[in-house]
């Protein structure tokens, strides 16, 4: 998991610099992306605090069903959308 | 920034995203920068959710001091990723969204199947040489222009040749 992890860190450090050197972090970006730090705090918070009372399959399951959809959804939207 | 249905939306999402995060350890940018996509656009997405990643990782990582032993043994991993990246990015700059989109749900759904398949491969410590900077470089890359490289890294991670590495 940390292996993992320090490889996540050191591909978003990147990314930032990436990112930046293109300018597509802005004010409006910049603040979204604080917004989106609260709530993810909160989210990651329950999820540490609520993994040893999950039931890990149906929870798998019900994520994969989510992902499929969605990605779906996505094609859907890529093939019919203007190019 | 007015409260619509649309950001009540993205923020739901997220609030699963970052709570499987927590459970699994995995799945942040896999969840939420489809699901954000699907209300702004795919380039907002990459850019707003770089950062609280970042934030949750980090978290793990100092935890317990600076993994230099980690950056040793991944270096031949590591260093395409970082060209990778790059070279993302640019793809995520100059190609038009509707194709990004497609990229993305591709990579959704080829991760879907993956796991109702339970694949698995294994990787020799000859293979895992010339592997590393391959895996590498697509990682990066992958991550660059959808966000989402993290499915490639877990399965990765549990080849065989991987196992072992610093937990």
């Amino acid at each position: 998991m940390k292996s993992m992890a320090t490889i996540f860190v050191t591909t978003k450090l990147t990314q930032v610099v990436a990112i930046s050197t293109w300018n597509l972090f802005n004010w409006y970006t910049l603040k979204l992306s604080v917004l989106v730090i609260l709530f993810t705090l909160v989210g990651f918070y329950a999820g540490i605090k609520g993994q040893d009372r999950i039931d890990q399959k149906n929870f798998n399951r019900g994520l994969l069903a989510l992902l499929a959809f969605v990605g779906v959804i996505l094609i859907i939207r890529a093939v019919t959308q203007d190019a | 920034m007015a409260l619509d249905l649309t950001y009540l939306v993205v923020g739901i999402a997220l609030l699963l995203a970052a709570f499987v995060k927590g459970v699994t350890g995995f799945g942040f940018p896999l969840i939420a920068t489809p699901t954000v996509a699907l209300l702004l656009d795919i380039r907002t997405a990459v850019t707003v959710l770089i950062l609280p990643n970042l934030f949750m990782d980090s978290a793990q990582v100092i935890r317990d001091g600076l993994p230099y032993e980690i950056f040793r043994r991944f270096k031949a991993f590591m260093a395409p990723t970082i060209v990778g990246v790059f070279l993302g990015t640019l793809v995520l700059v100059k190609t038009p969204l509707w194709i990004l989109n497609l990229c993305l749900g591709v990579m959704v759904l080829i991760f879907v199947i993956s796991n109702l398949l339970k694949l698995d491969f294994t990787v020799s410590p000859e293979q895992e040489k010339f592997l590393s900077p391959l895996f590498g470089f697509l990682s990066g890359f992958l991550n660059g222009v959808t966000n989402a490289a993290g499915p490639g890294w877990r399965s990765i991670f549990t080849a065989s040749s991987w196992k072992g590495v610093p937990s």
